[in-house]
């Protein structure tokens, strides 16, 4: 899952960054309302953290102008402000989470994940498509049951396609998923990481559209991999 | 004692006593007046008698000296009269033979079995007429005078007792509406009060207080910003520490190093800003802070330049003289104001430039002014003002943002001034304005800032 960190303090960015990084999201952060805003507009992120003290302004002019705008991602706001009004303030301009710092790590991701569930139309925590069931916090995939190992890279890009179970994404969108904008990618690493889902769950359970990216097959294509000697768990 | 009823009670007491005073006074002269006009109407009867006496023929006088004429009685009232050779030639009454008896000429009292008579002695032709009225009728009459008087009197005085009662509770309504609207308030309430209504001379009261209202408020919406900011500031390094720990907590190896070694870094962040807090609090608090040491304005600006975060310290150039003279503020606090403006330019000039340190003596040689200039990208004419308010940053992430807090907690105590300048060809000039002390009298002078301080302690603010 791509995570768009906007916080202005280097110290507090860094330890978010790598907090998260260890729940396998991806993290960009920027330090102002004008580098989000231009971030926001070239990559796709899957939710937003917002601090509301930034150095050109207050993190809830940039939501209400996102807002404004139709953008509709997930945002979970982060203050040192604890008063009521403003946690109140924060929900009613269109957070859709509000975070007091200090917080705890855990609540942090685990009210990201909320966040996810949410923008997916889930109401469950366990992530299920037919016989696969994902489980975002243990990072565990199971296919009917039998656990299958999968890569960070090969989970982080199932995410993402369990996260919009019927849409096309662009080749360029499942990247910003993978990928922080930093990061050096190459050239196929993408196709590999396909091709490594295809053969674990099913050749069938990631579909090509032609010209305009992948999306996720229906729910029977899932298959149980094929190992020998497995039992049942 | 409330306003009411001292008021009620003054005025009540004061027209008590002057009306009491006024009805003695009436008493008496109408007393006397009585007096007068019964003595008056006795001698007048007197008169009368003898006048009737002289018109009698003389043989009258002769039979009376066989059978004394009697005249029927009149009650309270007698007469008697008397022949030149003291035979009684007529009376009203046989059995006041005492009261009537003729003696010197004019008014007397006299009493006789228990009853006072007010007597008349009166001489003409020879005859001595006496006449007398029973005192008690007197008494009597002026009783019912006194009864008739004082009725209207004291319904007179019942009445203004009662209009002064009406008048002041009246009066004083609108100090008791705004006590009323003082007391429904919310305690927290610092809306002005209402004025509408409010007779002038409680006017200036009210807008007194809400004046000192505005001001309190001023004064919250201050505190409410600087608590937010101090919230800010000190969550802010919380926050970094918590997270890295608790990264370093979940991964191993170079990245759990990494977490912790930031972690610190928050915690020396997070020091460095209570550190600065306590500062400010201990400045703007009443803590003492004389230590002994004799401020000299050249071991300040020493100490001020070797204390500055710098290795570089050839970077600065300094004051060529400073006078010899010691500055009214303890060296602990002047190395700290100074220091402060000293960092803050190093912090804002590019890497490795000059930061000049100047001193100029006032006119008058009162007061040292040292210049800090840096050569950074200066601050906006707008913003001037705004750089020694707590936790403002001319960017982000430099400093904790109460450095020139200080500094001009410092000047402010001390009778100071710290002001800000754009000099010519860029960068920002700083300028603290520290009062001198004057060389020989400085012991008396120490004493009397020692008593000040000692009067600020013993009196809480």
């Amino acid at each position: 899952m791509h995570v768009l960190l906007i916080e202005d303090d280097a110290l507090v960015a860094s330890g978010i960054q790598a907090g998260l990084g260890v729940y396998d999201f991806v993290v960009d952060t920027v330090g102002s309302m004008a580098e989000a805003r231009s971030v926001m507009e070239t990559v796709s992120s899957d939710v937003v953290i917002l601090d509301r003290g930034l150095p050109d302004g207050d993190g809830m002019t940039l939501l209400e102008e996102w807002r404004a705008a139709g953008i509709d991602v997930p945002v979970l706001m982060l203050t040192a402000r604890d008063a009521v009004s403003d946690r109140i303030e924060g929900l009613h301009v269109g957070a859709d989470d509000y975070l007091v710092k200090p917080f705890d790590l855990d609540e942090l991701v685990a009210r990201l994940q909320a966040l996810l569930r949410r923008a997916a139309g889930r109401s469950r925590a366990l992530v299920e498509h037919g016989a696969l069931c994902l489980d975002p916090v243990s990072r565990e995939v199971t296919v009917a049951g039998w656990p299958v190992a999968l890569s960070r890279r090969e989970l982080v890009l199932l995410e993402a396609f369990l996260q919009a179970p019927r849409s096309v994404l662009s080749a360029e969108q499942l990247k910003d998923s993978l990928y922080g904008m930093n990061e050096e990618v190459e050239s196929n690493a993408l196709n590999v990481h396909i091709h490594h889902l295809r053969r674990k769950l099913g050749s069938r359970v990631i579909e090509t559209v032609r010209g305009l990216g992948y999306r996720l097959g229906p729910p029977e294509a899932v298959e149980a991999p094929r190992r020998s000697g497995a039992g049942r768990p | 004692m409330s306003l009411r009823t001292r008021l009620v009670l003054t005025l009540g007491a004061t027209l008590l006593v002057l009306w009491g005073l006024a009805a003695a006074w009436l008493m008496r002269d109408l007393y006397q007046q009585v007096e007068a006009t019964l003595d008056q109407r006795l001698a007048q009867s007197a008169r009368m008698v003898s006048g009737l006496m002289a018109q009698l023929p003389v043989e009258v006088w002769e039979q009376a000296d066989r059978r004394a004429l009697s005249i029927p009685p009149i009650e309270g009232l007698a007469c008697q009269v008397h022949s030149p050779r003291g035979e009684i030639l007529a009376r009203t009454h046989t059995d006041m033979q005492e009261i009537l008896k003729a003696s010197a000429p004019g008014h007397a009292y006299r009493e006789e079995g228990g009853v006072t008579w007010r007597v008349f002695t009166y001489e003409r032709n020879g005859l001595t007429i006496t006449t007398a009225d029973r005192m008690d009728e007197r008494d009597l009459l002026m009783a019912n005078v006194l009864q008739v008087a004082v009725v209207p009197f004291a319904v007179a005085l019942a009445g203004s007792l009662l209009a002064l009662w009406i008048g002041v509770v009246r009066g004083l309504k609108p100090l008791e509406r705004l006590r009323d609207a003082l007391a429904r308030r919310h305690p927290d309430a610092l809306a002005p009060v209402a004025t509408h209504g409010v007779p002038h001379e409680i006017r200036p009261l009210v807008d007194t207080l809400n004046a000192l209202l505005a001001r309190i408020q001023q004064a919250i919406v201050r505190e409410q910003r600087f608590t937010n900011d101090a919230a800010h500031e000190l969550r802010t390094p919380l926050t970094a520490i918590k997270t890295h720990l608790q990264v370093a907590q979940r991964v191993e190896g170079e990245a759990a190093r990494r977490a912790l070694d930031h972690a610190e870094e928050g915690v020396a962040r997070l020091s460095r800003t209570l550190d600065q807090l306590l500062m400010l609090a201990r400045v703007e608090g009443r803590v003492h802070f004389e230590d002994g040491e004799v401020s000299r304005a050249a071991d300040v600006v020493e100490l001020a330049l070797r204390d500055a975060r710098t290795s570089e310290q050839a970077r600065f150039t300094q004051p060529s003289s400073l006078p010899e003279g010691e500055l009214a503020v303890p060296r602990e606090l002047a190395i700290t104001a100074l220091r402060n403006l000293v960092d803050n330019a190093l912090r804002h000039g590019p890497e490795g430039s000059p930061v000049a340190v100047t001193s100029r003596l006032d006119e008058a040689g009162g007061a040292l002014t040292f210049g800090v200039r840096d050569h950074g990208p200066g601050v906006e004419e707008a913003e001037l003002e705004q750089l020694p308010r707590r936790f403002w940053r001319a960017s982000p992430q430099q400093g904790s943002g109460l450095g020139l807090a200080i500094v001009a907690a410092i000047a402010e105590r001390f009778g100071g001034r710290l002001a800000f300048a754009r000099p010519e060809g860029g960068g920002l000039e700083a300028r603290l304005t520290l009062p001198l002390t004057t060389g020989p009298e400085r012991p008396a002078r120490q004493e009397s800032l020692q008593g000040i301080n000692d009067n600020d302690e013993g009196n809480p603010r």
